[in-house]
Parts: structure tokens; C-alpha cells; sequence
């Protein structure tokens, strides 16, 4: 072979070489088995249902750490204004039920003031101000009637009481039953999440 | 204008007795008996003999399912207006689609429920001389 010949291959060699040594190279080969595209869009899914159940997590503690502070204060103002209330009703003496009003007034408005002072989370919001609406009219009826206000006037008053009032349980029965469902639907989906919560 | 309530709850059928008779007393005299039933079975003996010209009944008292039975009771009386009281404001749409149109939203302010009771009321004074 002529030494132009020979210089001329190895050149051609050195070329061929060159240029698979610069070729994209394709890595899936090297992908670590089962690391595909569907385990990371899994893990990603799992990442949000753990923030859904944090927050509902969150969410029931709120509402019984509201709960242990609300509930008290309510029974407590219960315990204190029964009787007085019970003398209000049962007189038939428009000064002594007078004088009930007047102290009632003074007591739903102490009580109003307690309630105003607790930091209701967004889960009770609506139950805590349909409580706090419902002891409003409550203390505006015991005004009105100290004012010697028209029998159809305290009779609205008192009915918007017991609307609020009713509607505070309704609200307080729906949370339950949505803590409710939400505590089945852990149990039925996913048992770690049942263990995490317990 | 004769008003049966079907309600479970004994506090609010207080608490409605007393709105709408104040109501009464103020601006809808046009009110007669105001009626009231908490079980399933006395609401249909009530509906039969008395006829009633409203029928407020809360969303959830025919056990969850009374959506269904409201056509029903449409049907059976289709002179009665009948009112539905829920907490659920997605129901409204729902009532609207087998046609009944009065629905209150419970649980919003008292201020605006007594509004809203006010009003439909007015509306049934107007339609009670045509019905009778």
C-alpha cells in the first residue's frame, strides 16, 4: 500500500472516531429500573393528598381547641343566668321582671364580650357569628323590654334570637358531619393516613 | 292563609312560630293557623286534612330525601306553595330544576332570613285571593 493510501485511512479512521466521540449520546439505557415519568407523577399526587389531610388535620384541631374554649363559657353564662331567667318568665309583677331584664341585659352582655374575645378559626366562623347574633338580640330584646318596647317588636327580637340560635346548631351539626365523613373517607382510603391519625 | 311547618327541630319550629307570627301581626295579616308536624308520618295525615296554602319544610326532613318526595306532594296538592328551608345553598338550584322556586338559605344571618320569610310571605298575600 502506498504510504498516501495508508495516511489517507488512518485519517479517515481518526475522523470516524472524532465524530462518535462528539454524537448526542442517548441515556435511557442508564435510567435506574422502574424510575419512570408515572412513579414521580404518583409521588407528586401523594405530596397533595398529604396537604389535604394536614389541613383537615389542622382543621379538627382548630375546631376543639375552639370548642374547649367556646363551650365552657357558654354553660358557665347558662349557670349564671338560669334562675334570673327563670324569675323573669315566671313573674307576673311587671317591676320585678323589670329588674330580671335589667341584669339579664347586663349578663348576655358580659357573656357577648367573652365570646367576642375568642379567636374563632375559618372552619367555625360561621357558627361562631350566627352565636354571636343570636346573644346580640338577645341583649337588645332585655333593652327594648326595660324600654317598655311594643309586645310585636320584642316578639321579632326574640324570634331573630332563636333563628340565629338554631342556626348555630345546625352549622355546629354540619361541622361534625363533615369531620365525620372526612374521618371515613381516611379510614376507607388510605390506612397509613388512619395510622398517622391516630 | 293556612301554613303548615315540617321541621324536626323543636328550636327552630319555635323559632319560626314566632317569625311568622309576628309577621302576622305586622305585615302579612292574610296569616291564618300556623300548623306544625317533626315526624314524616303526621306531615302527610297533616297535608291530607288540612289542606294546608303553604308548606314550609325543612330540606332534610323526609330522611335525606326530600327532593323526591316534594313532586310528590306537589302533585297530591298542586294549590299549595310549598317553601324550602336549607343550609345547603347547592340545593337551590336543584329544587329550581323539579320547579320549586321558594327556597330560604338557613344559617345566614338572622337579619336575612326574617327578610327573606318577609318576602315570601308578601308574594303568597298576593297569589291567596286568586287561590281563593
Amino acid at each position: 500500500m502506498k504510504p498516501f493510501i495508508k495516511v489517507l485511512i488512518l485519517v479517515f479512521v481518526c475522523i470516524l472516531v472524532l465524530l462518535m466521540g462528539c454524537s448526542k449520546k442517548d441515556y435511557s439505557q442508564y435510567k435506574e429500573p422502574g424510575f419512570n415519568q408515572d412513579i414521580i407523577k404518583v409521588k407528586s399526587l401523594n405530596v397533595e393528598q398529604q396537604t389535604t389531610f394536614t389541613e383537615f388535620k389542622d382543621e379538627m384541631e382548630e375546631f376543639k381547641s375552639f370548642s374547649d374554649e367556646f363551650f365552657p363559657i357558654w354553660s358557665e353564662h347558662i349557670n349564671k343566668t338560669s334562675s334570673t331567667l327563670d324569675d323573669f318568665n315566671s313573674s307576673t309583677i311587671l317591676e320585678e321582671k323589670f329588674i330580671c331584664s335589667d341584669a339579664l341585659e347586663k349578663r348576655y352582655s358580659e357573656f357577648l364580650s367573652q365570646l367576642e374575645n375568642i379567636k374563632a378559626p375559618a372552619i367555625t366562623k360561621k357558627a361562631y357569628e350566627l352565636a354571636l347574633e343570636s346573644v346580640s338580640y338577645r341583649i337588645l330584646f332585655f333593652k327594648k323590654f326595660n324600654q317598655n318596647a311594643p309586645v310585636n317588636e320584642l316578639s321579632k327580637l326574640e324570634g331573630m334570637a332563636y333563628i340565629a340560635e338554631a342556626g348555630f346548631w345546625d352549622e355546629i351539626n354540619n361541622l361534625y358531619r363533615y369531620f365525620d365523613e372526612g374521618m371515613a373517607r381516611l379510614h376507607t382510603s388510605d390506612d397509613d393516613k388512619y395510622i398517622v391519625f391516630n | 292563609m293556612k301554613i303548615l311547618l315540617a321541621e324536626k327541630s323543636k328550636n327552630l319550629i319555635s323559632a319560626l312560630m314566632l317569625v311568622i307570627t309576628t309577621i302576622k301581626d305586622t305585615a302579612v295579616k292574610e296569616i291564618g293557623p300556623i300548623l306544625h308536624v317533626d315526624k314524616v308520618s303526621s306531615l302527610y295525615k297533616e297535608l291530607k286534612k288540612e289542606k294546608p296554602d303553604v308548606l314550609i319544610i325543612n330540606g332534610g326532613f323526609v330522611d335525606h330525601k326530600t327532593r323526591e318526595a316534594v313532586p310528590v306532594m306537589q302533585e297530591l296538592y298542586p294549590a299549595m306553595t310549598i317553601l324550602i328551608l336549607s343550609m345547603d345553598p347547592k340545593l337551590e338550584k336543584k329544587y329550581l330544576e323539579i320547579g320549586i322556586e321558594d327556597f330560604i338559605l338557613k344559617g345566614n344571618s338572622a337579619e336575612d332570613f326574617y327578610a327573606s320569610m318577609l318576602g315570601f310571605l308578601k308574594k303568597e298575600q298576593k297569589r291567596s285571593p286568586i287561590r281563593n
